[in-house]
């Protein structure tokens, strides 16, 4: 008899609770939902792979089913599963490949940087990504920086870091090596402020696009060379990241979706605001002023999977001046390459409606959010800019200075 | 971190304490593993429904009353019939600000009518739902429509009307079945599969096609004042739409609880939820509780799956996990666990009597009255050592048999309440 890898489908008592919480099935009824895609579908699949139904590809992998089901059913698991055991990819195709590939695409970006952000606004140029490539014309793409964080790093900022006592490993990911180099900078001189002297390791993606867009070997490849980098040297130093996506690959996707032992970062790697909130709660704060900032905070699904929703509102709520509205808990619909393809636009705008009417509702000046596309979907579709919680803080040490 | 008050389990027991303690100025915070039951509840909340002998129960208090020497050990006895009243009036205020009006037979008994057309005695209401109370409503000759939607596919208004008709109360109404279809509807349907609940709900909250279905309504109605709907009427806005159908229409239009996943349910614990939020408590709805850790008399913090080296502490904890569906307590062969803390659980020693060989038995089963062991004030007890800031709370009580007696929604309100108060320093 077959072993079977996943079979916390077994758990699932049928209650429904993941369809009403589903984002998708919400949106569209193509979607039959969570429950029938996973762990009801998963059975029959089993029995006989043609039992499939193609409406899995409609899953965003949010995680929210995961976050409702009161029986511990990995639901998004064993659809993202399903859907590439049995909706092989039949053809090449180079939309995907780039997208998945975030470290490709954004090597090149950078290297052709003024003018891959210039030609990326060119309405002919959306005219022809949106026919030859299925990307939605009216989307906005993210702006790719001049340099790379990680360049920048070993450039401008390697050489200070000695001057500290402790030490740390930063998971940038490539949302800051590329795209915001701000983020980074600005998570390194907090660091710095609480003592704390930042390394960087020779990264690779950390697999989730890949994972979202079927290249599971390639990601399976990518983790192992992370792993690895990160415990270079017997390195024991504790691991953060400003990527909630990131964090959740590096904790729980390697090792529950991937197979991979992740067991030597695992107790060390934890999302920036859960070592920050520990750091503040030990004394360790750095010296902030008044930010006079009022502020919309939007809560990622894959950080609210990680459970760590606490200890970024922890953190927030420990700055001086920043009146913080919490908004509800609702996916921005991006999730993302998503939000992306053609194909699933509609429905990836559809379903970040609501949240979008709480943000133009609670009238803020700024929005913060952990996720970087979270970011892009809701700098996209209102008028508010978004700033990361460790950006926030910078903000305030720098306000303290002024003083 | 530091909390005043950390609850462990985000069920109607854990809100209730929490809403009382953010309330009061406590610092608190929810741990959740996953939806709470009221997902699969009417969305009513009975107080105590039946007797010793499975008899229905018109007065509740004068009940609990007696339960003091029946069974000083259940947990109204502990709590007290003044912290009862205290309790449930504070949750009727709270919803009713919230927008959810709650309707109650004032200190007695109503009966709500479920799905499969039976009458079950309630405490509280929730105002659409179709009860005893709605009947005076209208005139007593007039017919009673009871409608379904085409697709629905957990709800038979024939069964309904069968058992209603087996009622005193309906057995010389007349009453007009039917299915309300709309072409729009149809579209959304996939071939083999047909509509939950919740997908139907959303259609409603959405209010964009209340002109059609109250008109079908109409049509299909004819001579009835009162007409009744499975319970998919609208999510958050279910009292618009509501009240939109009965303008539309000039009709009383009640639901009736569905199977789950129950809307009535869902609706109870976002409004519990967003009380919880706005009065400025943070819910974690994704993390599960491992252990605690113990000096002596007092557990100083918790550990959960995703809290890392550091502890999360507080000067107060409650436990509130709920019963065997949820977890917060486990079976083994011979004995029952509470997978937390490892607190002392009541249970029979003889496992051949854990439950009924009759499974509609009216004395219940017992393994449904297994659960942790607390004081009178409901402080646990592990390893026969009280632990003075550790309370408990809900279904994972012992020496009470919700099912049986119907009590399920009451004791976690009171529970819980109690807890809170005891917390805040006031008892």
């Amino acid at each position: 008899m077959d072993k079977l890898k996943n079979i916390s489908f077994d758990h699932c008592i049928k209650c429904t609770i993941c369809t009403m919480y589903c984002p998708v099935s919400k949106e569209t009824p193509l979607f039959p939902g969570p429950k029938q895609a996973g762990p009801d579908s998963e059975r029959l699949r089993i029995k006989s792979p043609g039992l499939v139904d193609s409406s899995l590809k409609y899953c965003t992998n949010c995680k929210r089913c995961e976050i409702s089901c009161p029986s511990d059913v990995r639901i998004a698991e064993i659809i993202q599963d399903a859907k590439w055991r049995y909706l092989k990819k039949k053809f090449f195709r180079p939309r995907d490949f780039f997208m998945s590939r975030t470290d490709l695409a954004g090597r090149f970006g950078t290297l052709l940087a003024p003018l891959s952000n210039f030609f990326l606004k060119l309405d002919l140029m959306r005219f022809f990504l949106d026919i030859f490539l299925k990307i939605p014309g009216k989307r906005t793409l993210p702006k790719y920086n001049r340099t790379t964080f990680s360049k920048y790093f070993t450039k401008y900022m390697a050489e200070r870091q000695k001057n500290f006592t402790r030490e740390l490993l930063y998971f940038h990911g490539c949302y800051v090596n590329y795209n915001d180099l701000r983020l980074g900078t600005d998570t390194v001189d907090v660091l710095n402020e609480m003592d704390y002297g930042v390394k960087i390791a020779d990264e690779k993606c950390c697999g989730v696009p890949l994972i979202a867009n079927g290249y599971i070997e390639k990601a399976t490849k990518n983790a192992l060379h992370n792993i690895n980098a990160l415990s270079l040297n017997d390195c024991t130093s504790r691991i953060v990241s400003t990527s909630s996506s990131c964090t959740f690959a590096l904790t729980h996707e390697y090792e529950s979706f991937l197979k991979v032992d992740n067991s030597s970062i695992l107790n060390r790697t934890s999302y920036i605001t859960r070592f920050l909130y520990e750091e503040f709660s030990e004394g360790n704060i750095p010296q902030m002023g008044n930010i006079g900032l009022r502020a919309a905070y939007h809560s990622p699904c894959h950080l609210e999977r990680q459970g760590g929703l606490i200890y970024t509102i922890g953190v927030l709520k420990m700055i001086p001046g920043l009146e913080l509205i919490v908004l509800n808990s609702e996916c921005c619909g991006i999730s993302g390459t998503y939000g992306f393809k053609k194909e699933y636009y509609g429905i990836s705008q559809k379903i970040g409606e609501n949240l979008f009417r709480q943000i133009e509702l609670a009238e803020p000046e700024v929005v913060i959010t952990d996720c970087e596309t979270c970011k892009m979907q809701i700098e996209m579709n209102t008028r508010y800019r978004v700033i990361h919680p460790v950006s926030i803080i910078k903000m305030a040490i720098e306000r303290g200075r002024e003083i | 971190m530091k909390y005043d008050c950390v609850i462990i389990g985000g069920g109607i027991a854990g809100l209730t304490c929490g809403i009382r303690c953010v309330r009061k100025g406590l610092r608190t915070v929810i741990f959740s593993n996953g939806m709470n039951s009221l997902h699969f509840s009417s969305g009513s909340i009975d107080l105590l429904g039946y007797d010793r002998e499975g008899r229905k129960v018109h007065s509740p208090f004068t009940e609990i009353q007696n339960m003091k020497n029946q069974n000083p050990r259940h947990p109204y006895a502990k709590s007290g019939i003044d912290k009862i009243v205290e309790s449930v009036d504070f949750i009727t205020r709270e919803l009713s600000q919230e927008g959810m009006i709650m309707t109650s037979n004032g200190r007695e008994n109503h009966f709500h009518i479920t799905n499969l057309g039976v009458m079950k005695p309630t405490y509280l209401s929730q105002e659409n739902i179709f009860n005893s109370e709605s009947l005076n409503m209208v005139k007593s000759d007039c017919p009673i429509a009871v409608l379904n939607f085409s697709g629905f596919r957990d709800y038979f208004p024939e069964l309904t009307i069968a058992n209603l008709k087996k009622n005193n109360l309906f057995k010389n109404r007349e009453f007009i079945k039917g299915d309300i279809s709309l072409k729009e509807f149809d579209e959304k349907r996939r071939n083999h599969e047909e509509f939950r609940s919740v997908d139907i709900a959303r259609i409603f909250n959405s209010e964009r096609y209340l002109n059609k279905i109250a008109q079908k309504i109409n049509k299909i109605s004819g001579q009835a004042e009162i007409v009744t709907l499975p319970s998919f009427l609208g999510i958050e806005n279910f009292r618009s739409v509501n009240r939109k159908l009965r303008e539309l229409t000039g009709k009383e239009i009640y639901e009736l609880p569905t199977l789950p996943p129950s809307i009535p349910g869902l609706r109870l614990d976002y409004a519990l939820k967003n009380i919880f939020y706005k009065a400025g408590g943070e819910y974690v709805s994704n993390d599960r509780v491992i252990c605690g850790n113990f000096s002596g008399r007092k557990l100083n913090y918790i550990n959960t799956e995703n809290s890392g080296k550091y502890g999360i502490s507080a000067k107060n904890f409650m436990l509130a996990t709920g019963s065997f569906l949820s977890g917060g307590l486990t079976g083994s062969y011979s004995r029952i666990h509470e997978p937390v803390f490892g607190l002392d659980t009541f249970y029979n020693q003889d496992r051949g009597r854990w439950h009924s060989k009759d499974f509609f038995d009216k004395n219940g089963h017992p393994f449904l009255s297994f659960g942790v062991e607390t004081s009178d004030s409901f402080t646990a007890i592990k390893d026969t050592t009280e632990i003075s800031n550790l309370f408990c709370a809900g279904s994972v009580l012992a020496h009470y048999d919700p099912v049986k007696e119907g009590s399920g929604g009451g004791v976690a309100i009171t529970t819980g309440f109690t807890a809170a108060s005891q917390m805040t320093g006031k008892f």
